[in-house]
């Protein structure tokens, strides 16, 4: 059986296609509104998945949840009521094998209010 | 080095590349260039890598002096993973160089199997980083910030400012831009690409000779004041190009004509600036001296509007000014000054015509529909207010009796109504028939309508005078009479007992009615709502007498006894009477209130 490569990065062989150097993306997502994130990992990997790249999908790591527990009064006085506030990050990640005409394609999207994206591409 | 520790993810090792991406900086140049992306990709040093200090900046931190190390090969050792303090032994010593066959040493290299998967994809690893496209970058120069405070300004910088030396065109062109007499709102006119006319041709330089004579005004020169720049006189057209020399000339004809000099350049009444407003004439000072440093020149007057430059507010004033004085003198407004559609038309007329309203009674028939009339009338005659707010259409009848009678006619359904119509019909003509069979007189009686409709207690009444008021029909057999004795009475309303002293009247009277009546019970009964009880007449203290005998006292004792046990009865059934009066009265008033609480009384 013929092997056929997945992507078009690769030749018959499995060796990566002259003039087109993959290279390792990962996309780091980050954010506290978590609708806003998702939808943005939604959309990237359907992209990517259309360019035929492969994609390591939206890994979720646990939410980190950075709380602040403070007394409610600003004196000493009262009963002790405390407050407790949270704000929760969430991060995903999005592996992709990709040549540098993806990457300017990341920067064509159109970003989600309040999701932090960063790019890194391995050595 | 002890055990290989889990190898660090392919995006932490210290040769990856962090970017953010990030919204394109203002200060880029291709910031409004709509192919360019918005985004850019901004690199970034992550964490812990920007901690970490190069050989230089360590060997700038030690001082030269411990740099000199007495050994040159110092350090040279930890390269090769012996990290011990090579200053003063020398541990390369035990180290042999890998592959250099060495006299005396019969060495060779085998490599170790690797079996670890990393090395496979280690191989793949790429000499060339990956260099990324620079459409993703952000631009290398940045705008500076002064171009960018100049964009941002309404005039641009090359334009602002007291610039005596402008080109006299430019300045020319300015003026002209500012004039409204230039504006030219001829559809066909702005049609054309006016604009790109003009700049087709491009930008003139400084130097290059223009083909028509700058014509300035008022200068030394004779010509009129009009707005035809392109003059064919030629004339005194002061064509100096020097700046200076045109202010000397016009300084030495100032000076000709000995008049006030003003902070604009006013020449015969006409300034340059394009405003006629002459300055406010100033105060003579004595000695010529300006005592006063910080203030402006001259003028001790106040600063008032007129003397300020017409501005867009200012003149909005002025239009409204000119409109209040028209309505108030009937003068005839300019052409140019045109009417907002709020204010009322005011035609051109003498006061005296005013009078001759043509304001009519009635409003004009586009604000008013056209069954205004007929509604008003009808709402009036048919329909009232209640209490000030509510609507109510007004029952037709004029008297009660009336209205109730078509209350009636209106409650009765269609069928029901056919029905009892057609009933009291029947009942009609059998009466009629019953009469005339018994020879009755038929229709209208007039001694039964005549005579008064009297009961019982209506003629009672009529036998009251001063000294006598009859009092209420008894009835007579088997009523039972309350016992002689003072009557307690407890108040309908407050609920508290009072003593009822019998006159002699009362017992008079009782004494008078039947012996029947009379009849000693200790019965409770009620009547008309008052709470009769039977009562002693005096409770006396039963006292104990001095030296009395066993059975004297036995008697006192069980006389005690005895009182005390009627008297208990008697409080019982007292508050149990209470208490069911209290218990009713207080579900009448719940009932009344709704079950809110308990009036306290």
């Amino acid at each position: 059986m013929a092997y056929v490569a997945k992507d078009k990065d690769y030749d018959a062989t499995g060796a990566p296609l002259p003039g087109e150097k993959i290279h390792k993306i990962r996309i780091t997502l980050t954010s506290s509104n978590v609708r806003n994130l998702e939808k943005f990992c939604a959309d990237l990997v359907n992209r990517a998945n259309d360019k035929q790249l492969r994609v390591k999908g939206p890994v979720r790591l646990p939410t980190k949840v950075l709380k602040i527990t403070t007394r409610k009064t600003p004196c000493g006085e009262g009963s002790k009521t405390w407050d407790r506030y949270e704000l929760k990050v969430h991060k995903r990640l999005i592996d992709l094998n990709s040549s540098s005409e993806i990457v300017k394609q990341i920067t064509s999207i159109s970003l989600e209010p309040g999701v932090e994206v960063e790019v890194t591409i391995a050595a | 080095m002890p055990e290989k520790t889990k190898s660090k993810s392919l995006f932490r090792q210290p040769g990856a590349k962090h970017f953010q991406l990030v919204h394109r900086s203002q200060r880029d140049p291709l910031i409004h260039d709509p192919e360019a992306s918005q985004h850019v990709l901004k690199a970034f040093v992550r964490g812990n890598e920007g901690k970490g200090k190069t050989r230089d900046e360590l060997e700038a931190l030690i001082a030269p002096s411990d740099l000199q190390a007495t050994r040159p090969n110092v350090g040279e050792a930890s390269l090769y993973g012996v990290y011990y303090d090579d200053t003063e032994y020398d541990y390369m010593q035990h180290l042999r160089p890998v592959g250099i066959q060495e006299e005396g040493v019969d060495s060779i290299w085998i490599d170790a199997p690797s079996t670890s998967s990393n090395s496979k994809s280690k191989s793949k690893k790429f000499s060339e980083d990956m260099i990324l496209p620079p459409s993703v970058l952000p631009s290398k120069t940045e705008l500076p910030l002064s171009s960018i405070h100049a964009a941002q300004s309404a005039i641009p910088p090359s334009l602002q400012g007291l610039q005596p030396d402008m080109d006299p065109h430019l300045r020319q062109v300015l003026e002209a831009l500012e004039d409204e007499a230039f504006v030219d709102d001829d559809p066909e006119a702005t049609a054309d690409d006016f604009f790109g006319e003009l700049v087709a041709d491009g930008e003139r330089d400084s130097d290059e000779e223009v083909e028509f004579e700058f014509q300035e005004w008022g200068v030394g020169s004779d010509e009129e004041h009009g707005l035809d720049e392109d003059a064919d006189e030629d004339a005194e057209g002061q064509e100096s190009a020097d700046w200076e020399d045109r202010f000397r000339k016009f300084k030495a004809e100032q000076k000709q004509k000995g008049g006030v000099v003003d902070d604009g350049s006013v020449v015969d009444g006409y300034s340059e600036g394009g405003d006629t407003l002459s300055g406010l004439p100033k105060l003579a000072v004595a000695g010529g001296k300006r005592r006063r440093t910080g203030t402006t020149d001259g003028s001790g007057y106040s600063l008032s509007s007129s003397a300020v430059y017409r501005n867009a507010g200012l003149t909005t004033l002025d239009e409204q000014f000119d409109r209040l004085m028209a309505k108030e003198y009937g003068e005839v407004l300019d052409d140019d000054e045109y009417d907002d559609g709020d204010s009322v038309s005011h035609s051109s007329r003498a006061p005296d015509e005013s009078d001759e309203s043509d304001e009519s009674e009635e409003t004009p028939d586009l604000l008013s529909r056209p069954d205004l009339q007929a509604s008003m009338s009808d709402f009036l005659d048919n329909y009232e207010i209640i209490g000030g707010r509510k609507l109510r259409q007004v029952m037709p009848g004029m008297t009660g009796a009336d209205k109730l009678e078509t209350l009636r006619r209106g409650m009765a359904s269609a069928a029901d109504k056919e029905r009892i119509l057609a009933e009291a019909e029947r009942i009609e003509r059998e009466d009629m028939e019953r009469k005339v069979n018994q020879n009755e007189m038929v229709g209208y009686d007039e001694d039964e309508d005549k005579k008064d409709r009297w009961d019982c207690e209506t003629i009672l009444s009529t036998y009251s005078n001063l000294e006598n008021h009859p009092k209420l029909i008894r009835v007579r057999d088997g009523a039972v009479r309350p016992p002689r004795g003072p009557k307690i009475v407890v108040d309908r309303k407050t609920g508290f007992p009072s003593v009822v002293e019998e006159d002699q009247k009362e017992v008079e009277d009782s004494e008078d009615s039947d012996d029947t009546t009379k009849r000693e019970c200790a019965n409770l009964f009620v009547q008309g709502g008052m709470l009769i009880l039977p009562v002693k007449a005096v409770r006396e203290t039963i006292k104990r007498p001095k030296g009395e005998s066993k059975e004297d006292k036995k008697a006192r004792k069980a006389a005690v006894k005895a009182e005390r046990q009627v008297r208990r009865v008697e409080k019982k059934a007292m508050k149990s009477t209470f208490e069911d009066e209290k218990r009713s009265f207080v579900k009448v008033l719940n009932g009344r209130r709704g079950v809110e609480g308990v009036k306290k009384l």
